[in-house]
């Protein structure tokens, strides 16, 4: 046969994929949108059922011999647990408001990341194996059998959605996409199809206290280290406490913190910031090396893991003895603690409402959990003129604020950042209305979607944050992309490299501690080793 | 009419058929959203898809500037080389405005015997397909150096300072 040529070959190649109904979609794992399967000795050690070797790509996922029974009763059971899945099962009206909202599904051009297809797959199952008419009528009533080529199209989509709730903003009905996934992934776990990037950091979580694995004493020696490059940076070094009985207050925060750059100099800053006010006003914090992890991957794996996982922050504040909680920057643990600690694990009556040592200010949204957030603790300091700031040490920096899903459209929490940084810097512009507040776009990585396989993945959901970051950045010159939350911050470097390369990114404790202007300091660097503003000659 | 006349005068069918033909490389519904849906921030795809498009267009006409050129083939390589496509699927916009062109202006070159112009515009057509394919070669190569700096960037710390801590132990 003779060879075609090339243009006849092109010609041939169809580039328009075949319009279907979404029902009969072929599955198709791609490489780089899907995550590792978990080793099993992550799930056996934290008593996950059904532990084995497994690959996604393979055919045969190797699934128990009952997995049909386990999973629809767990469905079952779920459905009459919670109210929220029971309700978002049978309400969708299907009228596609959520359709265009989510950043996987905007920036992959994959229908099935519309939200109301994400929740199609589980719901079709419902209405297929569990109500009359979807029995009867098939898949005229939107109902299906489930069988493993759906149970896999639920595992594949359920772990490209992200747990960030923007869908929900613009449903009319509120129907919560987050929820339907974090069940359906509760539903997968039981049939132990977890990832490796989850169950890893949940086993390590559990046996040791972060997700690393970091014993406690690695754990304290790389706040020590933080502590020499404070040293190095602003000429005094922070004496931090650990495990410290009696101490008024216990600090937590995610440990990507304590480790990973950039958020390694948000805690930096945190040091700066609890060294200064313990110098200026006797602030008594101290650190835990066995609550040493803010983050909850529990949280992506089911109800009970993370209520378990959770549940070590209020025993160590009990075993300490202290009188609240600060959280750092994050943002999943906020929502963990914000919308489920105090029904699982409190409220701890060991603990006292909130109190500001410096300021007064009681807190009393948080007179239940007994713990706040680090960014509306500083918000109130400024408001009291309690720091001695130095703006212009961050002029060199044009600063745009990237709303965490977590503290921003699940606790409201708005106004407080922004405060903080206008009281730090000298130039902050924020991004275009539709992209920020509770219409934020994800970073693309929440829900334990930041392992390295799946970077496109991640690169496509971060589309449209990158894109409205790229905005501010050709109109305001913005090259500085502040956040709260640890996850972002990793994510969100690797983005901006792709996307909007001039643009770094920050934690805002980093500014926070580059402006204060700390008694008896010696500062010729920011936290970063980088020149301050004025000093780059010398 | 000379053929950049014509394409000239062509221009706003020409892009729109461009433009559809390659959002129809998605599945109809995203087609139809990347087309369709307005707005720069919701429809960051279809938008720099639009954008860009246009801009090539020009700049082929006008200077053919090769950095200018380079940033808007890049614009729309980048988004496709996260995509799943494969290489020749993600670059596939250039034939296709080959393909635009000449159902909009083909009639023309026959008509009034413009044809070495046409080979003309093809030989540009030509560079602006090694452009994108190099566009998204280097975006390639991007996603691969930053996935192996993601690792050593998580736990560099945590490395240089047990190797720091080894002597003084
Ligand atoms: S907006 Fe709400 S009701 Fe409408 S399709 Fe989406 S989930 Fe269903
Ligand atoms: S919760 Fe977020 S990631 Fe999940 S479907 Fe909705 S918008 Fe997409």
């Amino acid at each position: 046969m003779a060879t075609p040529k090339p243009d006849i070959l092109y010609r041939n190649i169809s580039h328009k994929p075949p319009a279907q109904d979404w029902m009969d979609l072929p599955l198709e794992i791609k490489p780089g949108r899907y995550c590792y399967s978990v080793d099993p000795s992550a799930l056996e050690a934290v008593g996950m059922p059904n532990a084995r070797v497994w690959n996604p790509l393979d055919e045969d996922w190797k699934l128990p011999e009952n997995w049909r029974k386990t999973f629809l009763d767990g469905m079952k059971d779920r459905l009459e647990r919670f109210r929220s899945f029971k309700v978002f099962m049978d309400i969708c009206v299907r009228c596609g408001a959520c359709a265009d909202k989510c950043h996987y599904f905007i920036g992959s051009g994959d229908p099935m990341n519309m939200p109301v297809l994400r929740a199609e797959l589980l719901r079709s199952v419902y209405r297929g194996e569990m109500t009359k008419a979807g029995q009867i009528l098939g898949r005229f009533a939107g109902g299906r059998e489930l069988n493993e080529h759906v149970l896999k199209q639920i595992w594949y989509y359920y772990y490209q959605c992200t747990e960030c709730r923007r869908c929900s903003v613009f449903c009319p009905y509120g129907i919560d996409q987050a929820e339907i996934t974090i069940i359906g992934r509760e539903l997968l776990n039981l049939l132990g199809l977890q990832t490796e990037w989850i169950g890893k950091p949940v086993a390590n979580c559990n046996r040791l206290g972060n997700h690393l694995g970091l014993p406690p004493h690695t754990f304290k020696d790389n706040i020590d280290f933080l502590c020499d490059d404070i040293e190095e940076a602003i000429g005094i070094r922070p004496q931090p406490t650990f495990n410290k009985k009696g101490a008024e207050i216990l600090f937590i925060t995610p440990s990507g913190d304590v480790f990973a750059e950039p958020g390694i100099f948000t805690c930096m800053g945190y040091l700066v910031l609890f060294h200064y006010l313990q110098e200026e006003y006797g602030f008594d914090i101290t650190w835990s090396t066995y609550a040493s992890e803010g983050g909850n991957f529990g949280f992506f794996t089911s109800h009970e893991m993370m209520k378990k996982l959770n549940a070590k922050m209020y025993h160590e504040a009990e075993r300490l003895g202290v009188k609240w909680i600060l959280g750092g920057e994050c943002g999943h643990m906020w929502r963990v603690l914000h919308q489920y600690m105090d029904t699982m694990n409190g409220p701890p009556s060991f603990l006292e409402v909130p109190v500001s040592p410096i300021t007064g200010t009681r807190f009393e949204h948080a007179a239940s959990t007994k713990m706040i957030h680090i960014v509306e603790f500083v918000a109130d300091l400024m408001k009291h003129k309690k720091l001695n700031l130095d703006k212009s040490r961050n002029d060199h920096l044009k600063v745009t604020f990237h709303d965490s899903c977590n503290p921003s459209r699940g606790m409201g929490f708005l106004e407080e950042p922004r405060d903080v940084i206008n009281k730090v810097c000298n130039n902050f512009f924020d991004m275009p209305e539709g992209t920020i507040r509770e219409q934020t776009f994800c970073c693309g990585a929440g829900s334990g979607l930041n392992p390295g396989e799946n970077e496109e993945l991640r690169m496509m959901g971060g589309l449209p944050r990158a894109n409205a970051v790229r905005f501010v950045r050709e109109e305001k010159g913005v090259n500085m992309l502040a956040n709260i939350c640890a996850i972002d911050r990793a994510t969100l470097s690797a983005s901006m490299d792709y996307w909007v390369p001039e643009v770094s990114v920050c934690g805002i404790h980093e500014m926070v501690a580059n402006a204060l202007i700390v008694p008896g300091e010696d500062r010729q660097t920011d936290l970063r080793g980088e020149p301050l503003p004025g000093k780059e000659d010398e | 009419m000379s053929l950049d006349a014509s394409i000239k005068q062509n221009k706003g069918q020409i892009l729109n058929l461009w433009l559809k033909k390659f959002t129809d490389t998605y599945p109809e519904q995203s087609a139809q959203f990347f087309q369709n849906s307005p707005g720069q921030f919701n429809n960051p795809v279809g938008y720099t898809f639009r954008v860009n498009m246009e801009k090539i267009f020009d700049e082929l006409f006008q200077d053919n500037d090769p950095d200018n050129m380079r940033k808007y083939v890049d614009g729309i390589t980048r988004i496709r080389a996260v995509q799943g496509f494969s290489p020749s699927e993600a670059v596939s916009f250039v034939p296709m405005l080959r393909e635009s062109l000449w159902e909009v202006c083909g009639q023309e070159v026959s008509r009034e015997g413009l044809l070495a112009n046409w080979l003309e515009l093809t030989q540009k057509l030509e560079k602006l397909a090694h452009l994108a394919f190099d566009t998204y070669m280097s975006c390639r190569e991007q996603l691969w150096k930053q996935r192996a700096e993601m690792f050593h960037n998580r736990t560099r710390k945590l490395l240089e300072r047990a190797i720091a801590k080894k002597p003084a132990e």
